[in-house]
Formats: C-alpha cells, sequence, structure tokens
C-alpha cells in the first residue's frame, strides 16, 4: 500500500498534465476495485429453474440461459435487473446472496422499453441498498466499471470503460464503452465511489423484441438504464404492472428548412393519433411540450412516453396552431408475427 | 471497515470543483475523511479520478467540434470534425459518397446545420464539408501524428450506429494500437489507409469520419475503417484512423473543393540484395527527370529513413500528388538528394458494382491481404466524377476560398488600418552585406521596390495602372516576375481592401510545402502576359490551428526555375501590421537559401506544439512485443490460416494454441526482426489446446514461464497479437487494452462443437477473440506474462465469445512436459451413484428438476426429501433443469457426502445426502 500512496502524492503533486494521466492510469485499478467492493454486497447471482425449451435456437443454448445479475434495490427485497435474463420465463426463479444464501424470488413487473423488470425476496431485511448516482453528476469520459455475476463462477466480471454519453434511447440509457453482456445483463455499471449509475441492459434504438441489443455485445456500445429518477417507474413495478412501447400512429416528414417539426404524411386508422383528431398535412410542433425538431426526433420524443400516458401534442393546421391530447397505445401487431404465433400456440 | 457513504459525501464533487488545484482538494479530502478510509486509499481513488477529471475536461474542450452527418433525407450518417471555425468539418470520402454532395449536421448544441461538400479525397477516403447557420462554430487543433505513440490513450468520438437522437457525439477510450499501418484500398488508387493508426478505443458503423482524439484535446486522426468478421459489423477491438499528418497535407487541396489525387514517384521500388531499388521506372516522369535512375537505391523519403520497399508504399500513400518531396538515393556508394514534384496517380472507374447508400454499409475492411475486397468506390458519387480528379469541382468556391483565407491572413496579420507600409532591410549574401532594400506600400495599388545587390540598382514603380523598371515601362505581369518587387505585392495585401484584384485572377491551387510547412498555394494571373505569381500561406500555426501566415512568394514551382523566391519570417508589428522582418530569397524545391533581408539576427519561430505522449503502456508492450510471433500455416475453411505465438526459451521455441494453421506443410514462425523460420510441431497440448512449436534460430529475448505475476481483478492487462493479420515481417505487433476480471474454469464450445479445454481461464475485457490473435501474449502494466490469448470459442451459458487467456503456470508445465494443469474434471466414479431420486419428465431434459418419486430407504428418503420438491442445487451446483440433475448426479462419488438444496413451497431447505450404489 505505501508504494502507491507514494505514486499517489506524486501524482496530485505534479504540475504537468502527463504525469496525471500516466500515474492516474496506473492507480486506476485499485480504484476500480475499491468501487466494485463497494457495490458487491447489493449484487445477487440470478437463477432460473426450467423454463421455455432451447429447441428453438438450433440445439444452442440460448440467451440468458446462464445465471445473471441483479442489483438490491430495497433494504426489504427488491431487485432490479434486466428482461433478458427472463428470456426463459422460468417458472421458478432463485437469488443467491453475496454471502451465500440462496431466497426465492418473485417476478413483479417490467419495463419493456427499458428492458428492466423488478425481483422481490419475501421475509426478508436489512439488506444492503447501493448509493445511487445522480444523473446531474454524470460527465462523458469518467470512468464507468461494468459488474456482473454471470460468467457463473460466483466472482464477479468486470469491465472498465467510460461514459460515452449521458443520454441514449429516447433518455431512457446511458451509454457505456465498457463490455456489456449477458455476464453484467442486470448488474450495475458504478462510478469510481461506487455508485450505481445504471442497471447494464441490452437496448437498441427502434427494436422492440426482447434480446435486441445483446447483438452489441462486448462492442463498445452498452447500455444502462439509470436508477436515479426512477422511482415512479419502479414504483409501478412493485404493483406489478408491465410498461410497453408507446404507438401514436402517425407517419411523418421533416418539415421546414432547417427543419422545424414534423409534417403528417399518414395517420393510422383507429390509432391513437385518429382518435385525437390528428390530420395528413398537420404539422406537430411538440410533444409533451418537447419541441420537435424533425421527423426522426419525434420518434425519439415518442419513446421518452409509455403505452398509456396521455400525450399533449402541439401542431399547426394550416396557419392555426392546436394542442391536442392522445392516449398512447400499445403498437398493434404486425399481420406476420400474429401468423407465427398462432402457430406456435397450435402445437 | 470501508464506507461507502462517507466516500460519496465528501468524494467526487468537492474534487471536481477543486480539480485544477488538486493538492489542496487533497487537504480537504485528508480533513474529512473519517478514521475508517485510510489516507491512502483515499490518495490512490483522488489520484485516478484527478486524471479521470483531467479527461473530462479535454472531452469537454471538443466535445462541440464532432459532427453527426446525415444525407438530405436525415438518412444514412457518418461522423465529422470541425477543424475551422467557418464551419469547415473533417470527415470520410466513403461518408460523404453515400449522401451525395449534401445533406444535415448535427452538433453536440442539438442543432442541425446544412452542410456542402467541398472537396473530397477518394484516394485517402477523406472529405471537407462545410457547416452553414453560425458565425463561429466550435473546432479542435489537428495534433501530430508523429508523436503519436503505441499505448497512448485515444478518444474516439462520433456517432456509430446513429444513437445520437440529442445529436450528442458518443466516445470511447482505448489506446493506439499501432502506428504506420498500412490499410489496403479498392478499386484504382482508392480508399488507401496509408501510414494510418490503430486503435482499439471502440469505432463502430458510423464513428466513420469521427475524429480520435489524443488526451490532449488533438485530432490525431480520423476513424474510418474497423475490422469486423462473422460476428458481423461491430466493433470487435480493431479500427484505423486516417493520420493526422496526411490530413494535413490534404486539407488545402480539398478547401480548393478539389477532387484530390495522391501522388507517385511514377517508379516501383522493389526489396533487392538488401536494399529498396528501384526496380522500373517511367523515363518521362519528373522524378526521371530530377535524376532518379534504374537500380538506385532509396534509402530516405521526405527525412524519413527508408528500409523496406513496402515502407515506402505505406508512406507515400499519404502524400498528394504535386507534393514537393526530398528522395535520398544511393548510387554506386554514392548519396545523392533528388527534390521533385510527386505525379498524380489516376482513378480509374474499375468498380461500380457496389453503391454506398449510407454510414450503415460501410467498407468492408481487409481481412486477409490479397484474398478479400476492400472497400469500393460508389459509383452514385455524380457530385465528384472521379474523371475530373485534380480539378477544382467548384470554381466559385475555389475563388471564395481563395478570398477568405487572403482575409484571414489579414485579419491574424491585424492590419490595425495602416494604409501605408514602408520597410527596409540589408541584403546579405553567405551574412555579408552586398546591397540593401526599401518595400513602399500602399493603399490604391501604389507599390515600389528599390534595391542595390553588387553595386547593381533596380527600382520597380506601380501606380496602380501602370508599372515602370529603371523608369522604363514594362507589363504589369513581367513586373511581378521581380521577387522584390512580388514581396511588395504579397505585402500590399495588408493594406488593401481587395488585395490582388488589380493584379489578377486570385484561385486556390491547393495544398503545397513550402518552409517545410502545410501551406495553401494560391496564385495570381495577369489576364495579359498570363505571368502568375505564386502566394503560399501556412495552413497551421504549431498549436494545429487554422492560423494564417504569409511563407512564400514566387513565380515558379518546378525544380530548376531560375527566378528565386522569398520567404517569409519573424513577422513583427511596424505600422501597425506585423510585417516580416525577415526575407529570404531561395531558389528551387530545396529553397536552398541566396540572399537575406532585413534583420540578420531574427529570430527563428519557436518549435513547440508537439505533445509528450502518455507513456504508461509503452514499456510493457515493447516487452511484449519483441517476445510475440507472427505464425502463418494453412487455413482451411474458416480456420485461419495464421496465429501469433510467445518465444519461450532462448533457441526457438514457441507456444501458440492448437488450430488449423498447424497442419501446414510449411509452418513458418516470423521473429519480431522481421526473419521468417520455418517452425516444427514438437507437442500438443488437448487439454489446455496449446501447442510447442521449435525454430532453427536464437532467440534472445524470451518470457520465462517460471514468472508468475499477481494479478488482481480490475488490473490493466495488455494482449499483443496478430489479429486479423494486420501486420507482416518486422512491423509491430498490434496491442489492446483491458482490465483483468477473474481466473475460473470455463465451460465452452468452438461453434458446434464442444471445446475440450481443461484448465483455467483468464478472463479480460480485453477484446483478443479474434482470427490471428490465437497464441498472442497477455502482459500486465509492467509486462509480465499473464499467459497467451485463447482460442476463439463462445461460452455455453450465455453464447457469447470470450476473451481469455491461457494462464503462463499451465503453460509452464505443458511446456516441461508435465501434462495438463489440474483438472478441473471430476473422474467418472467407476460405480454409478444413486441418490433415490426420480424426477418428473413431462417436461423434457430442460424442464425443472421437480422430484416425482423417492425411493423408499434411499438416502433421498432418508433425508426427508419429499415429491414435489424442486431441486434446486447439488454440491453446490445449480440444477437448472433435469439435463442438470443427470449430468450431476453422474459425476458424484458413492459414499461421499453433499448438499442438496430443494424449494419447497416458498422455501428453500438444505439437506446432506451420501449416494450409494445404484442398484
Amino acid at each position: 500500500m505505501n508504494r502507491y500512496f507514494v505514486m499517489a502524492i506524486a501524482a496530485l503533486g505534479s504540475v504537468g498534465a502527463q504525469n496525471l494521466f500516466a500515474d492516474g492510469t496506473l492507480l486506476a485499478p485499485q480504484a476500480f476495485r475499491a468501487a466494485v467492493a463497494m457495490v458487491e454486497p447489493s449484487l445477487v447471482r440470478i437463477e432460473g429453474f426450467g423454463g421455455v425449451s432451447a429447441a428453438a435456437s438450433g440445439g444452442h443454448p440460448s440467451p440468458g440461459e446462464g445465471p445473471t445479475t441483479g442489483v438490491i434495490i430495497s433494504a426489504d427485497g427488491h431487485i432490479v435487473t434486466s428482461t433478458f435474463n427472463f428470456l426463459k420465463k422460468p417458472p421458478v426463479i432463485t437469488v443467491v446472496m453475496h454471502n451465500g444464501r440462496r431466497h426465492v424470488a418473485r417476478l413483479l413487473g417490467r419495463d419493456e422499453t427499458r428492458k428492466i423488470c423488478l425481483l422481490k425476496v419475501d421475509g426478508v431485511a436489512d439488506w444492503p441498498v447501493p448509493s445511487i448516482a445522480p444523473r446531474s453528476d454524470l460527465r462523458v469520459g469518467q470512468w464507468t466499471v461494468a459488474v456482473g455475476l454471470g460468467s457463473g463462477t460466483g466472482q464477479a466480471a468486470i469491465s472498465a470503460g467510460i461514459i460515452s454519453a449521458t443520454s441514449r434511447i429516447s433518455g431512457k440509457a446511458v451509454q457505456t464503452d465498457a463490455n456489456t453482456s449477458p455476464a453484467n445483463y442486470g448488474g450495475p455499471l458504478i462510478d469510481l465511489d461506487g455508485r450505481v449509475i445504471g442497471i447494464c441492459v441490452p437496448l437498441t434504438p427502434g427494436v422492440q423484441s426482447e434480446a435486441a441489443g445483446s447483438e452489441w455485445y462486448d462492442s463498445g456500445i452498452g447500455f444502462a438504464v439509470p436508477l436515479d429518477g426512477l422511482a415512479a417507474i419502479l414504483g409501478r413495478l412493485k404493483a406489478g404492472e408491465t410498461l410497453r412501447h408507446a404507438f401514436l400512429g402517425v407517419q411523418v416528414q421533416p418539415f421546414g428548412n432547417p427543419p422545424t417539426g414534423a409534417e403528417v404524411k399518414t395517420v393510422v386508422a383507429e390509432s391513437p393519433a385518429a382518435k385525437a383528431g390528428l390530420a395528413v398535412g398537420d404539422r406537430i410542433s411538440a410533444l409533451g411540450g418537447v419541441e420537435i425538431l424533425d421527423a426522426a426526433h419525434l420518434q425519439s420524443v415518442l419513446h421518452r412516453h409509455l403505452a398509456g400516458d396521455q400525450l399533449e401534442i402541439r401542431l399547426l393546421r394550416g396557419d392555426e396552431p392546436r394542442t391536442v391530447t392522445a392516449e398512447l397505445t400499445i403498437p398493434p401487431v404486425p399481420a406476420q408475427k400474429s401468423g407465427s404465433r398462432d402457430r406456435s400456440s397450435a402445437k | 471497515m470501508k464506507s461507502g457513504a462517507c466516500l460519496c459525501v465528501v468524494g467526487r464533487r468537492s474534487l471536481r470543483e477543486l480539480a485544477p488545484r488538486y493538492v489542496v482538494a487533497l487537504i480537504v479530502i485528508y480533513l474529512a475523511a473519517p478514521p475508517s478510509v485510510t489516507a491512502e486509499e483515499l490518495a490512490i481513488v483522488k489520484a485516478a479520478e484527478t486524471a479521470e477529471t483531467a479527461r473530462i475536461r479535454a472531452i469537454e474542450a471538443v466535445y462541440g467540434s464532432v459532427v453527426s452527418i446525415y444525407g438530405n433525407e436525415r438518412q444514412g450518417g457518418g461522423s465529422g470534425v470541425l477543424f475551422d471555425p467557418n464551419g469547415y468539418a473533417l470527415t470520410n470520402h466513403h461518408v460523404i459518397a453515400g449522401t451525395a454532395d449534401g445533406g444535415w449536421a448535427g452538433l453536440a448544441d442539438g442543432k442541425l446545420y446544412r452542410w456542402k461538400l467541398v472537396g473530397t479525397d477518394p484516394g485517402g477516403d477523406l472529405a471537407i464539408i462545410q457547416l452553414a447557420g453560425k458565425d463561429e462554430f466550435p473546432y479542435a487543433p489537428i495534433g501530430d501524428s508523429e508523436s503519436v505513440r503505441v499505448g497512448d490513450w485515444a478518444l474516439a468520438m462520433g456517432n456509430p450506429f446513429a444513437l445520437a437522437e440529442d445529436q450528442q457525439p458518443s466516445v470511447s477510450l482505448g489506446i493506439v494500437s499501432g502506428v504506420n499501418r498500412f490499410q489496403e484500398g479498392a478499386g484504382l488508387n482508392q480508399l488507401v489507409y496509408g501510414n494510418c493508426i490503430q486503435v482499439d478505443s471502440s469505432i463502430n458503423p458510423g464513428n466513420s469520419g469521427g475524429p480520435l482524439f489524443n488526451l490532449h484535446g488533438q485530432i490525431i486522426g480520423i476513424n474510418g475503417r474497423g475490422s469486423f468478421e462473422e460476428r458481423g459489423r461491430v466493433n470487435v477491438g480493431l479500427g484505423y484512423a486516417i493520420s493526422a499528418n496526411q490530413i494535413k497535407q490534404f486539407i488545402p487541396e480539398l478547401l480548393a473543393a478539389k477532387i484530390a489525387q495522391h501522388g507517385t514517384l511514377d517508379c516501383v521500388f522493389s526489396n533487392r540484395e538488401g536494399g529498396v531499388i528501384c526496380a522500373t521506372l517511367n523515363l518521362d516522369s519528373p522524378a526521371a527527370k530530377a535524376g532518379l535512375a534504374l537500380g538506385d537505391k532509396l534509402i530516405g523519403f521526405e527525412g524519413t529513413p527508408i528500409s523496406d520497399a513496402n515502407q515506402f508504399t505505406n508512406l507515400i500513400a499519404t502524400y498528394p500528388a504535386g507534393w514537393p518531396v526530398k528522395v535520398l538515393v544511393e548510387r554506386e556508394g554514392r548519396q545523392k538528394t533528388l527534390h521533385v514534384r510527386l505525379s498524380a496517380l489516376p482513378y480509374e472507374r474499375l468498380v461500380r458494382a457496389s453503391i454506398q447508400q449510407s454510414e450503415k454499409t460501410p467498407p468492408e475492411p481487409k481481412q486477409d491481404k490479397g484474398q478479400k475486397p476492400g472497400p469500393r468506390e460508389p459509383s452514385n458519387a455524380k457530385a465528384f466524377p472521379l474523371s475530373d480528379a485534380g480539378k477544382v469541382r467548384d470554381a466559385k468556391l475555389n475563388r471564395e476560398m481563395a478570398q477568405r483565407l487572403i482575409s484571414q491572413w489579414r485579419a491574424s496579420a491585424n492590419g490595425g488600418g495602416s494604409s501605408l507600409i514602408e520597410s527596409k532591410g540589408e541584403i546579405r549574401r553567405g551574412g555579408q552585406i552586398v546591397g540593401w532594400q526599401i518595400l513602399k506600400l500602399a493603399s490604391g495599388g501604389q507599390v515600389s521596390a528599390e534595391y542595390e545587390i553588387d553595386g547593381q540598382r533596380t527600382t520597380l514603380l506601380c501606380d496602380g495602372q501602370e508599372c515602370s523598371k529603371n523608369s522604363q515601362r514594362i507589363a504589369r505581369g513581367k513586373a511581378m516576375l521581380d521577387p522584390h518587387f512580388a514581396q511588395g505585392i504579397a505585402l500590399a495585401a495588408l493594406v488593401e481592401d481587395d488585395p490582388f484584384a488589380r493584379w489578377g485572377a486570385l484561385v486556390l491551387d491547393g495544398a503545397d510545402k513550402a518552409g517545410n510547412r502545410w501551406c495553401y498555394r494560391l496564385s495570381v494571373t495577369d489576364p495579359a502576359t498570363s505571368e502568375q505569381l505564386f502566394i503560399w500561406l501556412s495552413a497551421f500555426d504549431d498549436a494545429g490551428l487554422p492560423r494564417i501566415q504569409l511563407v512564400k512568394t514566387g513565380v515558379g514551382l518546378s525544380d530548376d526555375e531560375p527566378i528565386a523566391s522569398t520567404m517569409y519570417e519573424d513577422f513583427r508589428p511596424a505600422d501597425g501590421s506585423p510585417i516580416p522582418q525577415r526575407l529570404t530569397l531561395v531558389r528551387g524545391l530545396a529553397e536552398e537559401p541566396m540572399l537575406e533581408i532585413g534583420d540578420a539576427a531574427g529570430a527563428t519561430p519557436a518549435g513547440g506544439g508537439t505533445v509528450a505522449p502518455d507513456s504508461t503502456f509503452t514499456a510493457a508492450i515493447q516487452i511484449a512485443q519483441q517476445r510475440t510471433v507472427k505464425i502463418f500455416g494453412a487455413g482451411i475453411g474458416r480456420g485461419a490460416g495464421y496465429a501469433s505465438g510467445i518465444l519461450v526459451g532462448p533457441n526457438g521455441q514457441i507456444l501458440t494454441t492448437q488450430g488449423v494453421f498447424l497442419s501446414a506443410e510449411n509452418l513458418r514462425a516470423t521473429l519480431p526482426d522481421g526473419q521468417t523460420r520455418t517452425a516444427t510441431v514438437v507437442r500438443r497440448s488437448n487439454e489446455l489446446q496449446a501447442a510447442l512449436l521449435q525454430i532453427d534460430s536464437a532467440t534472445p529475448e524470451w518470457f520465462d514461464l517460471s514468472r508468475r505475476p499477481e494479478v488482481t481483478p480490475g488490473d490493466w492487462i495488455l494482449a499483443v497479437s496478430n489479429a486479423f493479420k494486420v501486420t507482416e515481417g518486422s512491423e509491430r505487433l498490434g496491442v489492446n487494452i483491458g482490465v483483468f476480471s477473474m481466473r475460473t474454469p470455463i465451460d465452452a464450445r468452438r461453434g458446434l462443437l464442444h471445446f475440450p479445454y481443461q484448465a483455467d481461464a483468464v478472463l479480460y475485457d480485453a477484446i483478443t477473440s479474434n482470427p490471428g490473435a490465437e497464441g498472442g501474449a497477455v502482459v500486465t502494466a509492467d509486462g509480465q506474462l499473464v499467459g497467451i490469448i485463447g482460442r476463439v470459442i463462445e461460452s455455453r451459458s450465455s453464447g457469447t465469445r470470450l476473451n481469455y487467456a491461457v494462464p503462463v503456470d499451465a503453460l509452464a508445465k505443458f511446456v516441461a512436459g508435465e501434462g495438463p494443469a489440474a483438472s478441473a474434471a471430476t473422474p467418472l466414479a467407476p460405480v454409478k451413484a444413486d441418490l433415490g431420486i426420480r424426477l418428473f419428465s413431462l417436461g423434457g431434459r430442460r424442464g425443472p428438476a421437480y422430484i416425482d418419486r423417492i425411493n423408499p430407504g434411499s438416502p433421498a428418503a432418508a433425508a426427508g426429501l419429499k415429491t414435489d420438491d424442486l431441486i434446486v442445487s447439488i454440491g453446490g451446483h445449480v440444477v437448472r433443469d433435469v439435463s442438470d440433475f443427470r449430468r450431476i448426479v453422474e459425476s458424484l462419488r458413492v459414499g461421499v457426502e453433499l448438499p442438496v438444496e430443494v424449494k419447497r413451497k416458498n422455501e428453500l431447505i438444505t439437506v446432506r445426502i451420501a449416494p450409494v450404489e445404484e442398484k
């Protein structure tokens, strides 16, 4: 330890940025370890028993088959993890604490847009809860460590990286270049103080299937859903709700140069947009109070909301400004998909 | 006991605010620290955080300069970086080739700006676009790629996968894996990456055209390619960036609104008789006319010693056509320096097949040299027909740029509103005063130059309309030919409102070198005589910022131009305008000084601008590179015909992994010095999936396998290998960085096959699961061997690729002939063990392990297990389903008691059971 102490003083005392980077680099591993040690007691290894057959993936184990990771978020046994970990829909779930004790857990609600869900272990108290990094503290370029118990050995797998972006996927995620994969999906992304920045999940913008995003594992593009500001969502998950992607029902094109909104090209019949009275040619200028830049931006802003939300839409019809409210629904099931579902239910 | 909470409270925010005064921060934290956290621990964390804060600030300083580039319909997407406040941004040719000549650009301020194409370089995959809509854009300085060292931290920024809905770029951190890399192009002379930088900072589709920064916030390259393979189009730890110095060479060419071409000496050099020999030569070429002859041995190019023909090919790929180069050759034992302007390499529309619609399909990288097609020339590029290569594609844009450069020069000279400049100086030859010169310049086109050299006096006068020499009227174009008068014309720009307008048409010729600086070359053409005056303006200051200064004027571009040119130095204010205090008349491309005008004691501008590399890992990387070899054999199907290996003894012992390459008849190992030797397989290990090879050569640098480094989770590891066969010969192997995660047995497969590996694996987060990386060295930050990179495998439980090393202790036993390291497999029991449990089998092998029946009198019955109990674990092994149960029971030993955990209703119950012999 003493050796490092001397180095640390050298780093702090030097005026050159050069030594700062070099010594900071050499000391970083100890900072990583200290941070991991702080969060480790709050991690659980999740195991699922039984579940959907893996035969569909051609004999290969399907993703999410091995043990996975969860983070304790309440002293009375609430655990947040990734929905990726339950692709097999196991009927029985247990969690193993840092001290090796196993508990049976119940699956509560899930947020399909963030790929997170809640587990509950009943009849426990005083479970260690990690501290949470405020979102406003996050800086692009700060160290991150992704921690997971998914390798199945009881040891924590760690990967170091930085915050690549503080707001991604409609603001629902932080982006990191630490490796994220089934080894740490459901586990925490932490800062050097051992505070939880977010929960590692596989995500891809625009794609809503359960495993989407896992194809980017270990690619330097990783996502973590921040826990800060998530109280309302977690409350709904505790109540067992399933939160789904929002559907408005308009196709839009850019409007103006530079773009100052999105012009409605088509309105899906019976959709929330149709019910709210949106018409072809309307120029949407704001969703939920957020100014819309262009068509692509509209999609991003829309997906900050969930199915069931009331969404205030500001628009221009001709020169006349209007405000309407739509109640967002879940996306309609595409015809092809419903077909395949029929087949699977038939067998 | 550690207290996490107190670190949170006292920690980072206060540090951030105090970061520049970190010593103060340390004291504050000491005082505030509770006794439960040791001062040492805090100091370590804080030192790491201070470096972190410095990095965050470096990022913040340049974040605004990063551009997300889209087409007109906001489709596709790539990245770019602003290097000039006027909205000029660098990107890749292949990015703009997919979006034509205009579109939208997003900046970190969340806004979209129009962009239009200025110039492009299909040969080097570079382009410049201009953003509109803001008076002054944020921009970043361009660094010196020659000072980039392997192991330096590098930050890649851009818009991978078009994730930036809010236009805020993504930032990824890695290290420089290699320098002087070559990545083959496509078609004829297109998309070649010469002398480029290899990085392990994550670069994905969409990052193309974006900047690679050092930790000082300087652009060291433009990211354009990556090595990808069957995992699909995601980063696997190998990205390539066009080097900053190539970029600086091409910026003036691209700002001239040209379709740039690359340069050639119009000859072929080959490695022969231990030298780089001119093997074929176009006798009409400028190089031949400058004196290059067949058989000449090339020993230097632009100041770089040349020892290999490939090295020269790599280097010259970064120079634009027309660039003046210094070539050092040896003929019959005598050295000779040639100065010649490079000829233009042609483009041809050889490849029309592939249309790059967007960054979603960026060019395929090279996988095997000469085997796979590289990136292809987009054929939809109507905005820049390759038949117009070398030409200005937009004359209006070019003229505007020329005017803008003159204005920028005037602005940087800070005219001060003076309308008259008078400059007097002595003329020296070799330090001896041989005459004097007086220049007088006034607005309205009045220029006079009066000088006397060796007693001969000349007076040139121009009143804005007519010119005279020694009282004889001469054409204005002829007056321009006098170098002293030309100085007056150039400097008069500082007092003229519309400089050069009365002298002729001003255009930006493009990139050129003058006074050893990257320059813009402009020309003024006299309409009556067609005589031209050339003006060289520096493109960058020493800090890599776009600061314009006058460097040179002259009337000729060839090496044998008889009329002297003038070099300008030491700008100091005089009469309100900083004017050059030292002028030198020079001759030829070598700029040989002939006469000096002005203050002989003038100071040479300070160098500087270069940044000492952050060399934390340099020593460790060199140790590993000196002990790691490239192995070449035969490839079969998906199995790569190449790998890496480490030297483990002084007499040519090499360790590598198993692989199809070993079956080659001519298995070869290329040593770090470039020597290639035939290798034979001495021994193989199925359990380690390793092989010991022997070459007939002394190998003085080798890894001592008896040394076992202590590695702790979080420690840096460096992986040195020939992933994707990026290097050949003596080229240094690439390096990837990561942290050590754990040492553990693994359960893995290769494709559908079982992976028979029996030892522990060292897991880390560097990406090494790549063809060719197998057998490479994994070392600690102080260069100690951790193990060799294992074969490409997938985890059975997650299906993901594992990045791991075979640990050094297991390797040592193998080399010593001791067989595999402690085997993790439990040998099969000679007798079958039985617990007396029958499971529900309706759910199949994948169903949960619910107990259907307990055999009466069995150990399970004695332990109190019941029907409907769910077996959760046996002996600590998880029983996820029926097949797990069967597998585990098969490995049990009779009579050895072990815990069995079951779930009964919502309770977990653990019992101890000793299996009996199966009846």
